[in-house]
């Protein structure tokens, strides 16, 4: 139990040290507390109570809190393309990634290799013979040394001259056969158990059907790995030629870091920067971005970093005309998709619950149940059905059957934005009028008959007994149930998605906005999408859903007496 | 008394309003056993159905195409095949050449069968071949009384009549069939009998006078109005031409006269003006006059110039000219005046500029006379096509006016016409003996029939005589529908021998060859197997073109038949017509391939795990909150539904990123992985605590404290004496969490990308999208079957999702 308390921990605080060191600070701070808590339960005998609800703590922590904090973290700061990296990632990146090096003569270095071979098959084990300015090197299969997760950024490997006929490789010897020859010649190396066979060499015709095997241990192996001659001092990796094949170069590093003496705000200060090794000249660091500057003296961008920007998100919705156009237009739908659903629904809900509401009515559990069918269909099938079957355009049976039946003409359901509108209106009042209905029913069950027996020795009517009995009563229940409808509806983000995923697009917008987008939908265009993923812009606008919705919730808890009941226990 | 009626409305109106509310679960039932291809049909039901989509969604049959193409990678050993033992291949392999040998036989057997039910019918066509050609004629014949007892004759007008029939036989010929189907009207409205050509000549010539008198008149009038009108329009564009050319030239000179000339006026003023500035500096003038001899022309260059001022004054374009000269010329008076002498060089100048001038001038007075008149001319003709288009115009609607009032006359000619017209094919009818004649007769006549209706309505209206014939149409239809159905049944029954007898020996051929290829193959040779890639390219092109296409006419068809044949007995076997059909053409076309079973598996194994998972979780955490007390008891719950609150969908970046970075160190646990897709489902904590929690407030805490007493510890008395008496509503937590997350879309959206991987939300949704969008059959078909399941569940645990939606109804 004890050991198990232990383990558990090591894992928590382990992996929340290695998240904190690699800037997931949220994730890490998140796990440090889960862990400080669950030792606190389970220790302290007071808190025995608390014992129960640890699964449940660390899901609700990381699957509702940690997302939670990450939103609204993320809404701050500029992730997403270009920005995906931390700063540390973007600079490890420009540290050792082939991709920021130059070769440092256009002189190609001649090479050969070998391979173990299986059943005349090549394999993985291969083994590298340089030829610099007429020496002999051997290299050795590079081995990673710069890792993220899974991903290797850096392998390194090892040159040895070859002075004699053996070489000796961390005490393995290889043996060339035969010796002394120029590259060309030498066809085997011999280790102790393997033999290595020649496998490709750039101008042997020979050869060349193993080119495709070499070309898979270039992009396994070699395409980021550096090999260090030591005699020379100086780095070998393998580029792609002019002429379209992989050769071997003496390469250089772009980026290295070094410090420098910066001036901040007055006071000059030591800092650690990267420098470009060509021109001597530190990198300019903007907005989690790094640029360089070339020959013509103009700003290169080079790699993105995941940067707090500050309120920058949020003055885009209003500054940038570009985006608050379309946002305006995309939040005053929301209000009005979300308003006009409730309000219809609800209206025909009652309807149909003042209908059943009659005791006389035989068979009205019967017509309960098929009226509560259109809620009981899971939602993400009717909605696929009203796209796909009723209201496509072409194919729909509406245009295609029943409005020509009736003597009208087809309707653009899905690229008109406001038949569109409509579209997604009937849709979902089609799908929530039920719940409406039984809610209301409910409601209308719970009003005492005493009320109406006086009512009606007072002489009031039909009209009087709704008007001033039913309704006002009805509401009081209803009413937090239909601000958290409203809440529902402004985000009902599969409805709008599946029926006709916000299109028709608005016209001139920057970003990816569609006449019927509600927010929600809008965030997941701008996340998954458009043209780049804008996950920071995206958090911002969730953010305020989460302000807006966390309003109506709160508000809704206060009408509906929710503090109350609890406090009342 | 109202009050009892009230309820019976109700039921009434609810009776009519529930089909129409719930019409779209009803076209997901009827269109998922639908036969025929839903979306290109025009009928929102379909009386031909068929399990066949739900057969293709659950256990998808390995037909003709699938076998050949499993051959074909059993033999090469492609993956997963390439793990295969030799045994295991042979033992497929032979499996299968018997399976396509049973599917050829199969199809032959049904081809027979259907060819047998096609015979029948037939046969029973024919052996009531008179039956039917009674029945028909009867039905024309009806039509026919119809027509005549109903023909709109307007006796009372014999010249309208006149009139019409005029205008229908003039162009016709004494033989035209027309003529033999109006003579009797003609001999009736004309007085001749007509015998010869001769006689009809006379005969049209007198209806001509008639015709002449209110018609043929005005159109002889109008024809002729509309040659003046073409003359006129000639005329007026030889006009306009020759307008142009003159006003081009008058443009030319007043260019010269504005820019040459002027600008040599203009240096002259300049000059002069100089000149009245030395005048003024006396000593200069004396010098300035020596220079300038006196001439000849002195006074009379005067008047030339107020000559050229007067000629140019006249066209306002030269007004600036004119002033120009006019100013010179008061320049030159002054100096008269003054007696200065004789001015030289400005005379020279304006000698040389008259001289220039004057003919420019004089042809540019001739142009403007020219063009005054031309433009007259031109006025002219226009008032004059005015006019004669007023007269068209009036003309045209006296004509339409009149060819009103002969509408009920041709309404009556054309019926006549119409009725002749059947008649003669009545009477050809009537000399049919054999069936398949009277087949393409009726053919025939349904398509006159319709195309008479069709210029009917469109001249005159639907009317009561239009719907008679378009009844009478669509009696006769089923022959239509007949004629091609038996047409396209030969055209089927012809070609399908062929790809058929092909199959039959490249399998055989195969057969012989397989352990061969499969043997080299097995011995790392790259094999190719011509047979297969034969038998495929026939399935793809040969059977497609020459069988697929008519089998779905015919099915079809035969569909329309059973619907509107008159003979009930006969839909026995247009049935099974369209049965085999259709089963041969589920063994030969290829089906779109799909993962719909492993959609649901996904879709079952995440909701399940991760429901039984939340479920656990909940019991637990809910038992201190029944049972004990603790800081924050009163508030933990409404905390947690209170974070709860938030939409999931809101943080879906969050959720995307926190599997992205998890995958990178735990691959379960990424991206596009099914364990990370439940990992995501298990956060929906609060509001199930809130429901287990209840009902742990009602198991009496009597029973826990006595086994306490016993000697169990607490922990004990949760899972020994809790947990069983809580059940039932664990069971339904496990249902309803179940449920949510097998109706949840926008996570599973996000997170998965393999197709193998969907769950079944978003294998539906691909469904209705992309290349299986025109599929309604099978979309249909799935949708309902993960809909039953779902709605029979929510329907019976309704009382719970109510209340769940009451108190935590802002979760999404």
């Amino acid at each position: 139990m004890w050991l198990l308390l232990i383990a558990f921990n090591a894992l928590f605080i382990g992996a929340g040290v290695y998240l904190v060191q690699n800037s997931y600070y949220e994730l890490g701070a998140i796990l440090f507390i889960a862990s400080f808590l669950i030792d606190l339960f389970i220790i302290n005998p007071r808190a025995y109570p608390y014992r129960y609800t640890i699964p449940a703590l660390i899901f609700l922590l990381l699957l509702v809190v940690y997302p939670i904090c990450f939103t609204i973290k993320t809404a701050f700061t500029n992730y997403g393309t270009g920005h995906i990296f931390t700063r540390q990632e973007a600079v490890e990146r420009l540290l050792y990634d082939p991709n920021y090096t130059y070769a440092e003569s256009e002189e190609a270095i001649g090479f050969k290799v070998f391979s173990v071979f299986e059943d005349s098959k090549p394999t993985d084990d291969f083994i590298l013979l340089f030829d610099i300015n007429g020496e002999l090197y051997l290299g050795d299969v590079p081995s990673p040394s710069k890792q993220r997760g899974k991903e290797i950024l850096l392998r390194e490997g090892k040159t040895y001259k070859v002075t004699s006929e053996e070489v000796s490789v961390d005490g393995k010897v290889f043996k060339l056969s035969p010796f002394p020859e120029s590259l060309e010649n030498i066809n085997m190396i011999v280790s102790a158990d393997k033999e290595y066979k020649s496998l490709y060499a750039l101008d042997d015709p020979a050869l060349q059907k193993n080119a495709y095997h070499f070309i898979m241990l270039v992009q396994k192996y070699l395409a980021n790995a550096e090999y260090l001659n030591q005699d020379q001092g100086k780095i070998i990796g393998i580029r792609v030629d002019t002429d379209g094949k992989w050769k071997f170069f003496f390469v250089e590093r772009l980026y290295r870091l070094a410090y420098r003496e910066i001036e901040e705000d007055g006071k000059v200060s030591q800092k650690m920067v990267i420098v470009n090794t060509r021109t001597n000249e530190p990198l300019i660091e903007d907005k989690g971005s790094f640029y360089d500057i070339d020959e013509n003296g103009n700003q290169v961008f080079l790699i993105g970093y995941t940067a707090w920007v500050g309120l920058e998100n949020f003055l885009r919705i209003f500054t940038d005309k570009r985006i608050s156009g379309p946002f305006m237009n995309i939040f005053v739908w929301t209000i009005m998709w979300s308003l006009f659903s409730v309000l219809l629904s609800f209206l025909i809900g009652l309807v149909f619950a003042l209908a059943l509401n009659n005791e006389r009515l035989r068979g009205r559990n019967v017509y309960r149940t098929l009226l509560i069918i259109p809620w009981a269909v899971p939602y993400f099938i009717s909605v696929l059905t009203w796209k796909n079957g009723i209201l496509n355009e072409t194919y729909g049976i509406l245009n295609k059957i029943i409005l020509p039946f009736l003597g009208l003409d087809p309707v653009k359901w899905f690229n008109d934005q406001y038949w569109a509108k409509l579209a997604c209106i009937i849709v979902n009042t089609w799908l929530t009028f039920p719940y409406m209905m039984t809610i209301s029913l409910g409601a209308l069950q719970s009003i005492p008959d005493e009320l109406y027996e006086v009512a009606a020795i007072d002489g009031a009517g039909k009209w009087q007994n709704f008007r001033h009995i039913t309704f006002p009563l009805l509401l009081t229940v209803v009413a937090p149930l239909l601000i958290s409808s409203f809440a529902f509806t402004f985000n009902n983000f599969t409805l709008i998605y599946l029926l006709n995923s916000g299109g028709p697009p608005m016209v001139g917008a920057t970003t990816p906005a569609g006449h019927t987008d509600i927010l929600i939908s809008y965030v997941y265009k701008l996340a998954f999408e458009g043209r780049g993923q804008e996950f920071g812009f995206a958090s911002a606008i969730s953010v305020i859903i989460f302000v807006l919705v966390g309003g109506i919730s709160l508000l809704n808890f206060k009408i509906s007496g929710a503090f109350e009941e609890i406090r009342n226990e | 008394m109202i009050e009892k009626r009230r309820p019976f409305l109700t039921h009434i109106i609810l009776w009519i309003l529930i089909p129409v509310i719930l019409f779209p679960i009803i076209w997901i039932v009827s269109t998922s056993i639908r036969r025929d291809e839903a979306i290109f049909s025009t009928k929102l039901f379909s009386s031909r159905v068929s399990l066949q989509n739900y057969r293709d969604l659950i256990a998808p049959e390995k037909n003709i195409p699938a076998l050949v193409q499993e051959m074909q990678s059993l033999i090469l050993r492609t993956s997963p095949y390439d793990s295969w033992e030799e045994k295991r291949l042979k033992e497929v392999l032979l499996e299968d050449i018997e399976a396509f040998k049973g599917y050829l036989q199969e199809t032959r057997d049904r081809y027979e069968r259907a060819q047998s039910s096609f015979d029948n019918i037939n046969l029973a066509l024919s052996s009531r071949s008179n039956n039917i050609k009674e029945e028909v004629l009867v039905s024309l014949r009806e039509l026919k009384e119809y027509l005549e007892k109903n023909v709109p004759v307007e006796e009372s007008n014999e010249e309208n009549l006149k009139i019409v029939l005029y205008q229908l036989l003039y162009p016709e010929s004494y033989n035209s069939k027309l003529f033999i189907y109006l003579k009797e009207d003609l001999e009736k409205v004309s007085d001749y009998h007509i015998n010869s050509p001769e006689d009809y000549e006379k005969a049209l010539s007198a209806l001509e006078k008639t015709y002449q008198i209110s018609l043929g008149s005005l159109k002889t009038e109008l024809a002729q109005l509309e040659k003046k009108l073409e003359e006129n329009s000639r005329n007026y564009g030889i006009a306009r031409t020759e307008y142009e050319k003159i006003e081009e030239e008058i443009l030319s000179i007043s260019q010269i006269l504005n820019s040459e000339v002027k600008s040599e006026i203009t240096s002259l003023l300049e000059e002069l003006k100089a000149v009245e500035i030395i005048k003024n500096t006396e000593n200069k003038l004396v010098s300035l006059s020596k220079d300038i001899s006196p001439g000849a022309f002195a006074p009379p260059s005067l008047e030339v110039l107020n000559l050229l001022i007067e000629n140019l004054s006249k066209y306002p374009d030269f007004y600036e000219l004119s002033n120009s000269l006019r100013e010179i010329s008061s320049y030159l008076a002054s100096y008269e005046e003054t007696a200065e002498g004789n001015l030289a060089s400005p005379y020279l100048v304006l000698e040389n500029l008259y001289i220039e001038t004057s003919p420019l001038l004089i042809r540019l007075e001739k142009n403007v006379n020219d063009i005054q008149e031309a433009e007259k001319n031109l006025i002219a003709l226009k008032e004059e096509n005015t006019l004669l288009k007023n007269q068209q115009e009036l003309l045209r609607e006296g004509i339409k006016k009149v060819e009103e009032t002969l509408i009920p006359a041709t309404r009556a000619e054309q019926v006549q016409i119409f009725i002749k017209k059947i008649e003669e094919q009545i009477a050809g009818i009537e000399e049919v003996t054999k069936f398949e004649e009277l087949v393409s007769y009726c053919v025939s006549i349904t398509k006159d029939l319709l195309n008479f209706v069709t210029s009917y309505i469109m001249d005159f209206g639907e009317d009561n005589l239009s719907s008679q014939i378009e009844a009478t149409t669509n009696k006769l239809s089923w022959f239509n529908d007949y004629s091609t159905f038996s047409d396209r049944f030969n055209k089927f029954s012809k070609n399908l021998d062929t790809p058929l007898e092909k199959s039959n020996s490249l399998i055989s051929d195969f057969e012989k060859k397989w352990a061969d290829l499969l043997r080299a193959s097995l011995n790392g040779e790259k094999v190719s197997v011509r047979e297969l890639d034969e038998l495929y390219n026939i399935i793809k092109t040969d059977y497609v073109n020459m069988v697929g296409s008519n089998i779905s006419v015919v099915s079809r068809k035969a569909g329309d038949l059973m619907d509107t044949i008159p003979y009930r007995e006969l839909k026995k076997d247009l049935n099974s017509v369209d049965k085999e059909l259709f089963r041969i053409n589920q063994i030969w076309t290829q089906k779109t391939k799909h993962y719909f079973l492993r959609w649901v598996k996904n879709s079952i194994v995440v909701a399940g795990v991760a429901a039984l998972i939340t479920t656990f979780v909940c019991s637990l955490a809910a038992y201190p909150f029944s049972r004990m007390r603790f800081w924050g008891r009163k508030y933990g719950i409404l905390a947690m539904l209170l974070i709860q609150m938030f939409p999931s969908a809101v943080y879906m970046i969050a959720v995307y990123s926190l599997l992205n970075l998890l995958g990178k160190f735990i691959p379960l646990l990424g991206l596009d992985t099914l364990t990370g897709l439940t990992f995501i489902y298990l956060g929906n904590i609060a509001y199930n605590v809130y429901l287990i929690k209840g009902y742990y407030d009602t198991i009496p805490s009597s029973l826990e404290e006595s086994a306490m007493i016993d000697g169990a510890t607490r922990f004990q008395t949760f899972y020994k004496i809790v947990i069983p008496l809580a059940l039932p509503i664990l069971t339904v937590v496990v249902i309803l969490t179940f449920m949510n997350i097998f109706n949840e879309f926008v996570f599973a959206r996000i997170i998965l990308q393999d197709a193998k991987n969907y769950t079944y939300a978003i294998g539906l949704w691909t469904f209705s999208s992309g290349p299986y969008q025109t599929e309604w059959g099978l979309f249909t078909a799935a949708a309902l079957l993960g809909m039953l399941p779902m709605t029979v569940l929510f329907l019976s645990l309704q009382k719970y999702i109510v209340s769940g939606l009451t108190k935590g109804a802002v979760k999404g």
